[in-house]
């Protein structure tokens, strides 16, 4: 691949998961702005709207997202590790990361062990269905590859 | 399918014939396997040349103008441009997996997915190498699982 496209790759990537992840933060802007305005600087317009510091915040996120996934899920600086350990090592960053954002940007109360303990376990589920449905899939996928392959040399043989 | 074999001291050399309504895909996997039967690479190793087998190889692979082709045992060198070796040899059991690399398909021992939708292969060698995105949907349509 070239350098234009894997800056292209890099660049709607960013986009992408920026797309989702603001899509999904005006559902909760829209639902629960108003009683969370003095809790987080998330919701600071209420549910007025987004602001463009929240906004950008995201952006950078979503930059950090897409690294972490081209270190991870390419083969530029780990040759050879599964998917699952990929997978594994991409959300610890991911929490890391968003851990550092929520610090730093006050996304929420960072001395409210309650505010940590329900992002942790949020996380935790959506990383541990994430992991596991990917290994049910990268499994079957290689089976299907092997029995393929052991299929083919036996048709060659008869 | 029918065979019929007619052995009779006239005959100089042995001949197949192939008698078929359409080249299918069996009718073609005979054609492929008998013409790697026999077939033969002349290759060097060390100013020595040698006539190697082909269904010895492992995978033959580019590296700067040069082509090496890799048995269990040794490493080779040919004269031949990776493109002509694709043009002898992807008749038969060998596919290209990458710009500079062909890979006996019956020489892999164990495949799998791998990231940016490539597929990494355990040779019977023990070495692993890649397939490249651009080669791995052509891997798995030759394989039957596409």
């Amino acid at each position: 691949m070239n350098k234009k496209n894997t800056i292209l790759d890099f660049l709607s990537h960013v986009l992408i998961i920026f797309g989702i992840t603001v899509t999904c933060l005006i559902v909760f802007v829209a639902l629960f702005g108003e009683d969370a305005k003095g809790v987080s600087t998330i919701f600071q317009l209420g549910n007025k709207g987004i602001a463009i510091e929240t906004l950008l915040q995201y952006l950078l996120l979503a930059v950090i997202i897409t690294a972490l996934r081209m270190v991870f899920f390419t083969d530029t600086f780990i040759k050879n590790a599964s998917i699952a350990v990929r997978t594994i090592a991409m959300f610890v960053s991911i929490v890391f990361a968003i851990a550092v954002f929520a610090a730093v940007f006050g996304w929420f109360p960072v001395h409210m062990w309650q505010a940590w303990l329900a992002f942790l376990v949020c996380f935790a589920v959506c990383a541990a269905i994430s992991i596991v449905i990917s290994t049910i899939k990268e499994k079957s996928d290689n089976e299907k590859l092997q029995t393929a392959l052991e299929n083919f040399c036996e048709g060659e043989k008869e | 399918m029918k065979i019929t074999i007619d052995i009779d001291e006239k005959y100089a050399e042995t001949q197949v014939d192939i008698h078929c309504r359409q080249l299918d895909t069996e009718t073609e996997k005979i054609i492929a396997t008998l013409r790697m039967l026999n077939q033969q690479l002349m290759v060097s190793k060390e100013e020595e040349n040698h006539l190697l087998d082909v269904t010895k190889i492992i995978y033959v692979e580019a590296v700067e103008r040069k082509t090496f082709v890799y048995t269990v045992e040794d490493v080779y060198e040919s004269k031949l441009r990776l493109y002509e070796m694709e043009e002898r040899l992807c008749a038969g059991h060998f596919m290209r997996i990458s710009k500079s690399c062909l890979v006996n398909l019956r020489q892999i021992k164990s495949l799998r997915n791998d990231v940016e939708r490539k597929i990494r292969l355990t040779l019977k060698n023990g070495e692993q190498i890649v397939v490249s995105r651009q080669y791995a949907d052509e891997m798995k349509k030759r394989l039957g699982v596409m």
